[in-house]
This record gives structure tokens, sequence and C-alpha cells, in this order.
């Protein structure tokens, strides 16, 4: 599974902090994220997106 | 604030412990006996600052306004924690099949099993730490 949080975060301007921060969970689960080393959960997802103003699809696309 | 010092708590415990029944049960303290007590030590200072650093990952997290433990945080510890339980399964048969073999006190060799499960789980969570790759 393949995402653009990185991509995004600096289109918001939002650090990992910032964006853990928002979502709820440690930093380096946004890092293992970014490095595609970890899938999250549904709610996690949904969270993300929800900060880009996204949908869950924009954000995480399956290969 | 309980989740902060779970971690450090549970090793302290496990490794004072077992720390206790080795050196209750070991008395001689010259040429190799010493250089193996040495490295006893040597293992539970080592397990002593996992537990360290554990605990000062989750104080750092808190300081920050982060969760303790979060679900990428949990599955590590779920899959540490699994995989060691079953490793040390055959860790225990082996500490049994030795016991049966030398013989010596008991006591000595459950701290063994105690302290052989710690670095066990220590090994198996720095190993998920650093894989990170859970997208089975």
């Amino acid at each position: 599974m393949n995402n653009r949080i990185k991509e995004l975060r600096a289109r918001y301007n939002l650090t990992q902090l910032d964006l853990a921060q928002k979502v709820g969970v440690r930093r380096e689960t946004i890092v293992f994220l970014e490095k595609g080393k970890y899938n999250p959960s549904l709610k996690l997802a949904y969270d993300i997106s929800k900060v880009f103003e996204c949908t869950i699809e924009e954000v995480f696309t399956f290969d | 604030m309980k989740k902060i010092y779970l971690p450090l708590f549970i090793i302290t415990m496990v490794v004072v412990i077992a720390g206790i029944w080795i050196y209750q049960v070991k008395a001689s303290t010259s040429g190799l006996a010493l250089i193996s007590e040495y490295f006893q030590v040597g293992i539970i200072v080592v397990l002593f600052g996992f537990g360290i650093f554990l605990a000062i990952r989750r104080i750092k997290s808190t300081s920050k306004g982060l969760p303790a433990e979060d679900e990428l945080s949990k599955k590590i510890e779920q899959k540490a924690a699994s995989k060691s339980f079953f490793v040390s399964l055959f860790l225990w048969l082996i500490i049994m099949y030795l016991q049966d073999r030398n013989g010596g006190e008991s006591e000595l060799y459950y701290g063994y099993g105690i302290i052989g499960m710690a670095i066990l789980f220590a090994v198996f969570y720095i190993y998920y730490y650093l894989k990170g790759n859970f997208n089975e």
C-alpha cells in the first residue's frame, strides 16, 4: 500500500510531530507510515485523511 | 502515568528476582565462575537499560502531548510477546534438559529461564521495532 502523507504534509506545512499530535499517535508511527513500513488501521487512515481534507482513497492507494 | 512506568517496573522486577535467585545459589567467585558472574551482571544491566529505554521513550512522547502507546507500539509489543513466548517454550525445554543432565540447584535454572525470557522479549522487540513491516 502506498500513501501520499509526506507530500500532503508538506502541502499543509505540517511536521511529523504536528500530524502525530493531530491524529493522536506517536511520531515514529508517522515515520513508519511515510516509509511504507506500516499499514494503518481504518480509524487512523480516516483520521489522517480528515486532517488533509481528503478521502481515504486520495491518501492511501493499493498497488 | 501507570503506562509510562509499567515496562520499567516489570523488567526491573524480573531482573531483580532472577538476580537474587542466581546470587543466592552462586557461592564461588574465582576463575571461570567469576567471569560467568560478570557476564550475568552484564546481561542484567542490558535488560535494565532496555527497560529504561522504553520508559524514556514513553516519557518523551507524553511530554510532547503524544500518547504513551499507540496502535503501532501495541502491535510491536504484541508481536514481540507472542514470539518470545513461543521461543521460550523451547528455552525451558533446554533448561530442563540441562538441569536433568547436570543437576544442581533448581533456583539457579529458574533464574536463567526468567532472564532468558526477558532477553528474548527484548531481542524480538528490537527486531520488530527496526523491521517495522507489519503489512502482512
